[in-house]
């Protein structure tokens, strides 16, 4: 039985389907809450995917994401974006028009601290998951394989917070090696041309 | 929902076999294999349904830029359904 055959897989389709249905009909809340319950689905079926069916778990990867993002749950979608280039079910460019989508429509919740403060679980599955990423860099495929299913089982312990918090400190990162690319090349970037007014552009 | 149907069956008549609805960036299209092989080798289909008014020309191009700049890379499929007014008649005979 392929993954596309899997009933939750299925139950995704359908869930989603309805969703659509309700965001026609204005319900839009009730939509959100439909896709995110098709998003969990497909990411639980995409989690399962064996490695053997790359194209398979990059296309289910992908659909898990933009169901979240229609769920307008961005702090897991974009945590899931970095989690799914770790475990190399995707890559960057497969996913950079969603991961764009996400960073210009996440607002970050006040209740988010400062970057850099990770609680246990999230620093703990932030640290495995760069150690993964690290070791795909070095190409030690063994290695990386053993902490794949360790960074799986720890994805599937994070809260809400943790991921928020998560997707917080992706974006902090981000937005800093936008810096070192200014400082680097002496230029600013177009929003501080637009924050700091016409003249700095010039 | 019923352009879906239409070029579900086109495809079908060419020899493919829908097997997912998927959401990407752009949207949500359908992934289809070639009859017979394995669901690795996934082809997208990109469907539009248009009224009466409007060029299909244009909006096959304006999906096959979306096929090309969409999260999903590799081959694929546009097809669009242009509806025109149907007329039925029916009548009963005592």
């Amino acid at each position: 039985m392929s993954s596309f055959d899997d009933p939750r897989s299925r139950e995704s389709e359908e869930t989603a389907f309805d969703a659509e249905r309700l965001e026609r009909a204005g319900k839009l809340e009730e939509a959100r809450a439909l896709c995110a319950r098709a998003a969990l689905l497909e990411e639980v079926v995409t989690a399962d995917v064996p490695p053997s069916q790359p194209r398979i778990k990059m296309v289910l990867a992908t659909s898990s994401i933009a169901l979240w993002v229609r769920a307008a749950k961005f702090e897991r979608a974009l945590a899931l974006v970095r989690h799914y280039i770790a475990i190399g079910a995707a890559t960057e460019e497969d996913l950079a028009e969603l991961a764009e989508q996400i960073r210009s429509r996440w607002v970050v919740p006040t209740e988010i601290g400062a970057p850099g403060q990770l609680d246990e679980m999230a620093q703990t599955y932030w640290d495995a998951r760069e150690d993964v990423e690290w070791k795909r860099t070095r190409g030690g495929d063994d290695a990386t394989q053993q902490g794949l299913s360790g960074l799986e089982q720890l994805w599937r312990k994070l809260s809400d917070k943790d991921l928020a918090a998560i997707s917080f400190e992706l974006m902090s990162i981000d937005a800093s090696l936008d810096r070192t690319g200014e400082f680097l090349f002496e230029e600013p970037l177009p929003q501080d041309v637009a924050d700091m007014g016409p003249r700095t552009g010039r | 929902m019923g352009a879906y149907a239409v070029a579900i069956a086109t495809v079908h008549d060419h020899g493919f076999e829908v097997r997912k609805r998927i959401f990407h960036g752009s949207g949500a299209d359908l992934v289809m294999v070639r009859r017979g092989e394995p669901d690795g080798n996934i082809v997208r289909l990109e469907v539009s349904g248009i009224a009466d008014a409007g060029s299909v020309g244009a909006r096959v191009k304006g999906k096959l830029d979306q096929l090309e700049r969409g999260d999903l890379k590799g081959p694929g499929f546009a097809v669009v359904v242009r509806f025109k007014a149907a007329e039925i008649r029916a009548s009963a005979h005592e």
